[in-house]
């Protein structure tokens, strides 16, 4: 009797061990793909071409050119090719990118998709689908829209990163550090879309000559519109400048802030962070002085007033003086409540000015809607339909309080 | 399933119980005929010539004729002579008017000639050969149906030396030897306590070999001795010739990978387990004792931690976890990750992979399950031969293995690196090498096969299968689970000795408190025997 039962039990399992080795190695469905069988898109680029169907650009990263040691790591090559499709829709496009590319492109490492100025303007929800329906390209890639082309953006090279792409992400952080470009990825554009009362700020880059040299937005500092546009001389380096950023109504590109209005218009939404800010200097020094932004906190109050809407914005300002020339002989306190009064008085004009370029676009990347819609929901709902035009027609008051917390190492600038 | 297992066991060995010769067979007492005493003892060892019979007539009565024998080698030559052989020729008892009656001789020479401490009479042919192969002497006497069995060992043992595995930085050096007796010397000089008590059985039909199970009494828990006793009596076997051949007949779970016995080659871990309530068992002929009930979480554990202080341990004790977890899972999960799941890694070691991985013709499965291989062809062949050739071995298989076939593009060099990772992590946990290994691989094929959620699936498949194990009434993965707070205090952590007061709560044990106290904290700027 127990031998019996033995027998029953070895062969139940004998045979329960037969059905998951056959169902494990010989469905044939096994879908293992090798790291070295892939290629990996580390950056995409979009274009609207003339004729209306799709220009898909990505960087593919050549895993033999990443091995290669660079000599002292001084111009290091590119370690991407580029590889380039067109089709009707983005995900005929991607398809097409596998007759070329001779791998399975896999998106899952896509740090970067920048969107020609063509394409934006055109509208990017559809565009979009295809990145949030597939599986492999992420959510948290960033969202840039390139001054021109997207193409001769991912043409660009870096001198420090073999993966352009990851140069021109790496770029966007640091730029994300001093609030000069807005934070975008695919996640937050679709949110803003979602969102009433707020339009979606994507940074802006350009592509500017080599030689181009970089500047910190001032007093001085061209727009980049004005800076020359590098595509002329072929065959000259390039690199990429991220700067401002491109005002969308909707899914749609409607026109550009500078970095200035892009960080007036981060702070106010309460979403900025650090800056370097460039006030007037002492009175009779003739200079500038430049104080360190730390944190801001900013507080919209909406009201109705004789039919129009009124936007009571306070910031609170936190900074430290990073550079302050000589001046007339004063104590500290005179001396950093004269900077405090110059600090608010350049953030309040930004913040104006961000404010007018918004208007005069018809956008709120500021989401002003969306604190009507919270906090007044039934003003909302009376504005919602035209709110362009309401925005349009409505008055910003702007109260800036800042105040100087850290004079850094000194307290007085050489006399 | 383990139930039908046991059924097999024990049938198993009721079959073998059938009888095997050369023993328990009905008495066979000795004969009054000292030639016929002889020549059964002679035939009975088929004349093998390290039988040594000295004939000669004792001083005492030198008409009587009698006989020493013993198995040379085994015994203690000077000791022999001079205290055995000597006082029985010379004979004359002091005071003694007349020479005594052949029947009386016996009691004489034990009680006045034989100056050993260990001596006994014996009167059967089976008790005679027992004693002779255990080292004694037996001296016989014409006309006499009864002998002397008296002690004389003295054989060849290797000295107390470092042990060969569990070497220790700091604590104590000694190694248990392959000699029984000795092993319990160097227990029994641990504790100065007439509560260590040992208990000897014979196991193994042939070899007849001495087993002792040495338990702290008022310390071991009564229901882990009752089973040890219990599961030693079980024992029937041909041969014993390793503590191993016991343990795999008394172990939880003969047919699990994991270990439920322990095993130590050191006095002082012995004498640790046996105060935390543990009961040893040691094996004639092997340095190795086994020790239960072993838990999973004291292979994690090490001599050295309780004699260095607790901090350093403590992140000893984390290095261990996370090099046993290492071991087992490393080349599965790059296995899953080149295979399955490029998205979870950074983006630019993903590319560095991709770049070490280019051009290799095998898919990482394949790489992983052969460089696995491999290094265990390394590791058993450094293993086996003498030090000096075992470290050729391992240099000429780093360069080749590692640097050539990498250069040859046959592997990716970051598997190269994941393979001597994982080689050297499975070190870090001498005890769980053999289980390691089986996971290792185990999981590597789970993970070629379903990524990710194969490792997941093997992880919770082998950690049900640790918690339904049990050591001698105490679970496997205790204190972990069944959760217990006091038990922690010694298992990823180590807390100071002072905190540890009570014995593993798990191991049952029979007095829960240690003695003692904390120290008393010096006063601060206090001098000694400072005034106030």
């Amino acid at each position: 009797m127990p031998g019996a039962a033995r027998a029953g039990v070895v062969r139940a399992a004998a045979l329960a061990l037969a059905v998951v080795l056959a169902t494990t190695l010989l469905a044939g469905c096994w879908d293992r793909r090798e790291i070295d069988r892939l290629a990996i898109v580390v950056g995409v680029g979009l274009d609207r071409q003339p004729d209306g169907s799709l220009l898909l650009v990505t960087q593919i990263v050549k895993p033999a050119a990443v091995k290669a040691e660079g000599a002292a790591g001084m111009g290091s090559p590119r370690a991407v090719s580029l590889v380039s499709s067109t089709g009707t829709s983005v995900a005929a496009a991607a398809r097409a990118l596998t007759q070329v590319a001779g791998r399975r492109p896999f998106w899952g490492h896509a740090r970067i998709l920048v969107v020609g100025e063509d394409l934006a303007r055109a509208g990017l929800a559809d565009v979009m689908d295809w990145f949030f329906r597939e599986r492999e390209p992420r959510p948290h890639t960033r969202l840039l829209v390139a001054r021109g082309r997207a193409a001769d953006l991912m043409a660009a090279e870096s001198d420090l990163e073999k993966l352009p792409a990851i140069a021109l992400d790496n770029v966007l952080e640091l730029q994300l550090t001093t609030t000069l470009a807005p934070d975008m990825t695919l996640h937050r554009f679709l949110r803003n879309l979602t969102t009433p009362g707020k339009d979606p700020l994507v940074a802006a880059v350009a592509i500017v000559s080599k030689t181009a040299q970089a500047g910190l937005p001032g007093m001085e500092t061209r727009p980049p519109e004005t800076q020359e546009p590098a595509t002329e001389k072929e065959g000259e380096p390039r690199r990429f400048d991220v700067r401002g950023s491109a005002v969308f109504k909707d899914d749609r590109l409607v026109g550009w802030m500078d970095a200035e209005e892009t960080r007036a218009t981060l702070w106010l939404a309460g979403s900025g962070g650090r800056a370097t800010v460039v006030i007037p200097g002492p009175p009779g020094s003739g200079r500038n002085s430049t104080v360190e932004v730390l944190g801001t906190n900013s507080k919209v109050k909406a009201d109705e007033e004789g039919g129009r809407l009124v936007f009571t914005v306070s910031l609170e300002c936190r900074a430290a003086l990073a550079e302050q020339p000589r001046g007339p002989e004063t104590t500290l306190r005179a001396t950093l409540e004269d900077v405090e009064r110059k600090l608010e008085s350049v953030l309040a004009a930004d913040i104006i000015a961000a404010f007018r370029t918004a208007q005069s676009l018809g956008a709120d990347p500021f989401g002003l809607g969306f604190v009507l819609y919270t906090r007044q929901p039934k003003l909302w709902k009376g504005y919602e339909d035209s709110w362009s035009d309401a925005l349009g027609s409505a008055e910003i008051r702007v109260s800036v309080k800042a105040r100087i917390v850290r004079t850094g190492l000194s307290l007085k600038a050489p006399q | 399933m383990t139930t039908l297992l046991t059924r097999i066991l024990t049938w198993r060995r009721q079959r073998a119980a059938g009888g095997s010769p050369g023993s328990d067979g009905p008495p066979r007492p000795l004969a009054e005929d000292l030639e016929g005493n002889l020549k059964e003892i002679q035939d009975l060892f088929g004349s093998s010539p390290d039988l040594i019979v000295r004939r000669f007539r004792p001083g005492a009565a030198p008409q009587v004729e009698a006989a020493l024998v013993y198995l040379d080698g085994m015994v203690h030559d000077t000791v022999l002579n001079q205290h055995i052989l000597v006082p029985l020729l010379r004979g004359e008892p002091t005071g003694s008017s007349r020479p005594p009656r052949r029947t009386d001789l016996v009691r004489c020479a034990l009680d006045r000639l034989v100056a050993a401490g260990n001596v006994s009479e014996v009167s059967d042919l089976d008790k005679i050969w027992h004693e002779l192969l255990a080292g004694r002497t037996v001296v016989l006497f014409d006309g006499c149906p009864t002998g002397l069995a008296a002690s004389a060992k003295g054989w060849a043992t290797r000295s107390v030396a470092d042990p060969g595995t569990e070497s220790v930085i700091r604590g104590s050096r000694e190694g248990f030897t392959e000699d029984l007796q000795t092993n319990i010397t160097l227990l029994r000089r641990r504790f100065r306590d007439p509560r260590l008590h040992v208990e000897f059985l014979t196991l193994g039909r042939r070899t007849r070999t001495k087993v002792a199970l040495v338990y702290l009494d008022g310390v071991s828990s009564p229901s882990v001795l009752a089973e040890a006793r219990r599961r030693l009596r079980g024992v029937d076997l041909d041969s014993v010739l390793e503590s191993g051949y016991i343990e795999q007949y008394i172990e939880d779970a003969p047919y699990s990978v994991f270990s439920t016995v322990g095993n130590s080659e050191k006095p002082d871990v012995v004498a640790a387990k046996l105060l935390e309530g543990r009961v040893a068992i040691m094996v004639d002929g092997t340095p190795f004792v086994l020790l239960a009930p072993y838990l999973f979480i004291e292979s994690l554990q090490s001599a050295e931690d309780y004699y260095s202080r607790p901090f350093y341990v403590t992140m000893l004790r984390l290095i261990r976890a996370i090099a046993f977890v290492f071991s087992i899972l490393l080349p599965a999960l790059y296995v899953a990750v080149t295979s399955y799941h490029q998205e979870l890694l950074p983006s630019t070691l993903a590319v560095t992979l991709a770049a070490t991985r280019e051009g290799t013709p095998f898919p990482s499965i394949v790489e992983a399950l052969a460089m696995g291989v491999v290094f265990e062809i390394l590791r058993e062949a450094g293993v086996r031969l003498p030090r000096p050739i075992g470290q050729a071995i391992s240099i000429v298989g780093a360069l080749v293995i590692g640097q050539a076939a990498v250069q040859a593009g046959l592997i990716g060099s970051l598997m190269v690196i994941v393979v001597a990772l994982t080689g050297v992590a499975t070190f870090v946990v001498p005890a769980q090498i053999d289980a390691g290994i089986i996971f290792r691989t185990a999981f590597t094929l789970l993970a070629g096969v379903l990524g990710l959620y194969g490792i997941v699936l093997g992880l919770l498949l082998s950690t049900a299968h640790a918690a339904m194990l049990s050591s001698f009434g105490t679970p496997y993965l205790s204190p972990l689970t069944p959760f217990s707070a006091p038990g922690l205090l010694d298992t990823l952590i180590r807390a100071p000795l002072w905190v540890m007061r009570r014995r593993p709560a798990m191991l049952h044990p029979a007095d829960e408190v240690r003695r003692g106290r904390r120290p008393r904290a010096p006063r601060p700027g206090g001098r000694p025997g400072g005034t106030e």
